[in-house]
């Protein structure tokens, strides 16, 4: 099905169907499709294939059938070196919390995408000074101007700033797609706004797939899905997944 | 490169565990290496003290403890061989020379054999080496004293210097031979034999000291001691000695020579071939080793246990610090090969550590641990042995870390990027 639409589509997922090796079957999507720079607000409760949907997306897990085409890259028929290569070079990811590596100090964390991916790290920077200075202007920008300075170990931290330093690896070296899992719900209800602002503003030209169960978060985002609108919808069996879903759906 | 300075920073962040296991791994290390340096000191420096000796000959015993007693100054000799004995095998016309040995006196804990200016032209050490000087010469009257380097170097002797003699080994007051000094003449060159801890002295010296003596004893009366100026040079013909070495004109005559020995009727004595001893020794001492380095490396076996232990229950607190890495771009392969990494930093450093400190102890404590064992220990210094070891030590450790690596592998293919926690 070719469309007119110019820009190659930052996610474009059709008929995916995803099962887990015990036999549930977890993601059942007809259709998703997230424009380039597209801000998508996709909300749902535990245990709805959230999770399962960003991993598949992350290119951590397969598909089991169906086609699930990242960043113009057919992960449904890429090995999973080769799409773990393309969440290293073009995907930020933030989880809920401890999204830090304790023995790594902030600046560190930040650039741990480029230890992983060489293109991502000629896009913040030629050398490893300048890399370290693009990571530190980043975390000032995102007010922990201090707290990089000092060079800080990610344990000294409160779950409010180590989310920034989160959203600022998420954020390093110009990604395209940028996924966050429930970011804000370790957060107050004060911060949590004002870092949506930030992480969108930081964002640029990136799509930002933000995950939560709390509707009232959707005001900041272009469009909202709710997954159990296209999971197991329409031609399927127009229901969620049931809460008593095993836990390894869950995870 | 990049996982292994990861894989490094990490087992830093559990300083003590990783601490610990180190240690636990440089310990047993150290221990495999230095029981095998031992062993192997203890073996060349044995297989260096003969050559160029043809038959050992001494009176009826064992050949071990003839070879010990008579060369390594170890044991002591069941009884003596008559000097009408030696007389009758030194005169034997294959025989190209021989060297009469008398022991059982000693100086400060040092050894002193008697024997004659024969030893200093006849006796070989390591590839065929004679003695040599490092000071002085050659014994000439009877109270000259020859000084191995070791025992010169402990005593602080120099040429000219004079002491006493006493029975036995231990220096037990009441047994000096006092008033009967020696003097210093020559010291010899080291040569990592037991020549080195030994006081060289004529078989006329030994018996001058012992003049007046009765069956191993003392005179009692002082006065009856004979004044040095007073002692008569045909006293001093030996009416025994302990052993005599013996060089053969041909090979092919040594054993027809050794059995005549074995069966020479007036007095029982046996002659062995120095390289059958040893081999027999060897033989004896094998069992020892095998057991030893059984244990060495058992205790290396629990050092790299402790290594897998700690990994493996270090995974779970990981698991975490494992999702993050997969979700900025780590492949499950990294993954894997990050505690494998981890797992071979550590064995390496350990068996880095363990490698070094186990030869720098040995230097440093060498003349302690010679002067215990009682005879010197060769060839330390980091050896290709110490690496075979150590790249073994290291490569167990890169095999353990596949467990780990391989459950923390499966684990991030289902864990994806989330968590239960």
């Amino acid at each position: 099905m070719r469309t007119e639409q110019t820009p190659t589509p930052c996610v474009n997922i059709q008929n995916l169907e995803y099962t887990w090796a015990n036999g549930v079957r977890a993601l059942s999507i007809r259709r998703l499709y997230i424009r380039q720079g597209e801000r998508l607000f996709l909300q749902g409760p535990s245990g709805s294939g959230k999770s399962t949907l960003l991993g598949v997306i992350a290119g951590v897990f397969a598909p089991t059938a169906g086609e699930a085409t990242i960043l113009g890259q057919p992960f449904h028929t890429m090995t999973a070196a080769a799409r773990d290569r393309v969440r290293a070079d073009a995907m930020g990811v933030i989880f809920q919390q401890f999204n830090l590596v304790p023995y790594l100090n902030l600046v560190e964390n930040v650039l741990l995408p480029c230890r992983f991916s060489r293109r991502r790290a000629e896009r913040v920077g030629s050398t490893g000074a300048e890399r370290i200075d693009k990571a530190t202007h980043l975390l000032s920008r995102l007010g922990l101007e201090e707290e990089a300075q000092t060079n800080r170990s990610a344990a000294e931290l409160s779950v409010g700033q180590q989310q920034r330093v989160a959203a600022a690896r998420a954020l390093i070296g110009s990604p395209s797609l940028i996924i966050a899992d429930e970011p804000t719900s370790a957060l107050d209800a004060e911060t949590r706004d004002a870092f949506i602002e930030t992480l969108l503003s930081e964002a640029q030209h990136a799509a930002v797939l933000f995950v939560s169960h709390d509707a009232l978060l959707s005001k900041h985002f272009d469009r909202l899905i709710a997954i159990e609108n296209i999971n197991f919808s329409q031609d399927e069996h127009a229901v969620s997944l049931p809460q008593s879903a095993p836990a390894r759906a869950e995870a | 490169m990049n996982l292994a300075l990861l894989a490094w920073k990490s087992a830093k962040a559990r300083a003590a565990t990783t601490v610990l296991t180190i240690l636990s791994i440089a310990i047993s290390t150290a221990l495999l290496l230095g029981v095998e340096k031992i062993r192997e000191g203890a073996r060349s420096s044995f297989e260096q003290t003969v050559s160029g000796t043809d038959l050992i000959i001494g009176s009826r015993s064992g050949p071990i403890n003839l070879l010990l007693y008579s060369v390594f100054r170890i044991g002591d000799p069941t009884a003596n061989v008559s000097w009408q004995s030696y007389e009758v095998f030194a005169q034997r016309p294959n025989v190209a020379w021989t060297v009469p040995l008398s022991l059982g006196d000693s100086h400060n804990g040092f050894r002193v054999l008697g024997t004659t200016t024969n030893y200093f032209e006849h006796y070989r050490y390591g590839e065929k080496r004679q003695l040599s000087f490092a000071d002085g010469e050659v014994f000439f009257s009877v109270f000259d004293a020859v000084l191995g380097a070791e025992a010169a170097r402990e005593l602080g002797y120099e040429l000219g210097a004079e002491f006493d003699i006493s029975h036995g080994l231990k220096s037990a007051g009441f047994a000096e031979h006092k008033n009967r000094p020696f003097r210093v003449v020559g010291i010899l060159d080291r040569t990592g034999t037991p020549v080195d801890r030994t006081i060289h002295v004529s078989l006329e010296g030994i018996e001058a000291v012992h003049i007046g003596w009765n069956n191993g004893a003392p005179p009692i009366i002082r006065s009856t001691q004979t004044a040095i100026s007073d002692i008569d040079k045909s006293e001093l013909q030996p009416d025994s000695i302990t052993a005599f070495l013996v060089g053969l004109k041909s090979k092919s005559a040594v054993l027809r020579y050794q059995r005549d020995v074995n069966t020479f009727r007036p007095e029982a004595l046996s002659a062995v071939i120095p390289g059958v001893a040893l081999s027999q020794l060897w033989r004896v001492v094998g069992a020892a080793e095998k057991a030893l380095r059984g244990v060495a490396v058992f205790v290396i076996v629990a050092g790299l246990t402790g290594l897998l232990t700690t990994i493996l229950t270090s995974l779970n607190e990981r698991r975490r610090e494992i999702a993050v890495l997969r979700s900025v771009g780590a492949k499950s392969r990294d993954v894997f090969f990050l505690l494998v990494c981890e797992a071979t930093i550590l064995a390496a450093i350990g068996a880095t550590i363990g490698a070094v400190a186990v030869n720098l102890g040995l230097v440093l404590f060498s003349t302690q641990i010679e002067a215990a064992a009682g005879f010197p220990l060769g060839g330390f210094g980091l050896s290709l042995y110490d690496l075979y070891i150590a790249m073994g030590v290291i490569f167990i450790g890169f095999a353990l870390g596949f467990l780990p690596g391989w459950i923390a592998y499966r684990r991030s293919l289902s864990d994806g990027l989330t968590v239960q926690i």
